[in-house]
């Protein structure tokens, strides 16, 4: 039952056509094209295990809880490879990122059953509401992804080798030099541990590893 | 935050409902039985289904379908306000599961700041 590999030659060769072809097709997602809020502060998020800001290091940044460390921001998908995921290149890299345990964990375009499709069909939502339209929605994911692995609060391993990964991760409003919370969650990133890949992520208020 | 974005899908994990919202979680409304009811449908879903061959026998597949939808029943009868998602019976590559992003228009807002 499962899409085996449908890099067919004709999706190949239709690949460029494709991206430019999608270019020229107005978007009717508005979750895909949520552009930064119209605000008098500064919407951020940060990862206080692994220190990291997105979507970049706020001004005169001071960890919410803890004296400011450099911490990096978040870095954003290519244009091009997201494309590519939209016409039917399911093996194409998207991302790759250390792991705290796997090493270098890859997320591919995939399917609605694994990786970056399967995120998008059916976690863009949830990741939104916790994004509240500040930026991509994938960007958002990918930099909760990439901080989590390598800087997991705490990881499980199931027989099936899958590995579970979670740590928290906290979105504040600063204004007027107050950080205000808004939003604290536990996203839940699942790697493949004997080809490692990511399968899924997403957000929820508690952790969801074992 | 919108509560129907929480789900009741498979999602890999040890726990199939994705929260958005909360305290209280799911798993604090619901009964003791039903919640372990959902935890074993979920670990002979884990044990069953890998995400690069699907279920390893179609009478696996299904009794999951059968046992979620008896599930998805008794979460609304238990009051549970949530989202149905049974992708793996999808059998369909979906190229375009969502409206074409824009690359375009992607990059020109990457340009002009996040």
């Amino acid at each position: 039952m499962k899409p085996s590999a449908k890099g067919n030659s004709w999706v190949r060769k239709v690949a460029v056509i494709g991206i430019v072809a999608s270019a020229l097709v107005p978007t009717n997602n508005a979750n895909a094209d949520s552009s930064p809020k119209a605000a008098t502060g500064e919407w951020y998020a940060y990862m206080p295990l692994a220190h990291t800001w997105y979507p970049k290091t706020p001004t005169n940044a001071s960890s919410p809880t803890a004296s400011p460390s450099p911490g990096s921001a978040g870095r954003l998908l290519d244009p091009i490879t997201i494309g590519a995921c939209d016409i039917g290149l399911h093996g194409t890299l998207v991302a790759s990122f250390l792991s705290k345990y796997d090493g270098r964990v890859s997320l591919k375009c995939g399917s609605t059953d694994v990786g970056y499709i399967h995120i998008r069909t059916k976690h863009q939502s949830q990741w939104d509401a916790f994004a509240a339209g500040n930026g991509y929605w994938d960007d958002f994911m990918l930099w909760s992804a990439e901080s989590i692995v390598l800087h997991p609060e705490s990881s499980h391993l199931d027989s099936d080798m899958k590995r579970c990964y979670t740590a928290p991760v906290k979105t504040y409003f600063k204004k007027d030099g107050i950080n205000h919370l808004l939003k604290s969650f536990s996203p839940t990133v699942i790697v493949s541990t004997n080809n490692r890949v990511m399968i899924t992520a997403y957000p929820s208020k508690t952790s969801r590893c074992r | 935050m919108d509560s129907t974005l929480t789900t009741f899908s498979y999602n890999y994990s040890a726990w199939p409902i994705v929260d958005i919202e909360g305290p209280p979680y799911v798993e604090d409304i619901i009964s003791d039985q039903l919640e372990h009811e959902i935890t074993v449908w979920n670990e002979y879903f884990n044990h069953h289904f890998t995400y690069n061959y699907g279920f390893d026998d179609p009478s696996a597949q299904k009794w999951v379908n059968e046992e979620y939808q008896r599930l998805c029943q008794r979460l609304r009868e238990e009051g549970v306000s949530f989202r149905e998602d049974n992708w793996w019976n999808n059998d369909e590559f979906e190229v375009r599961p969502t409206p074409i992003d824009n690359p375009i228009k992607r990059l020109a807002k990457r340009l002009i700041g996040h």
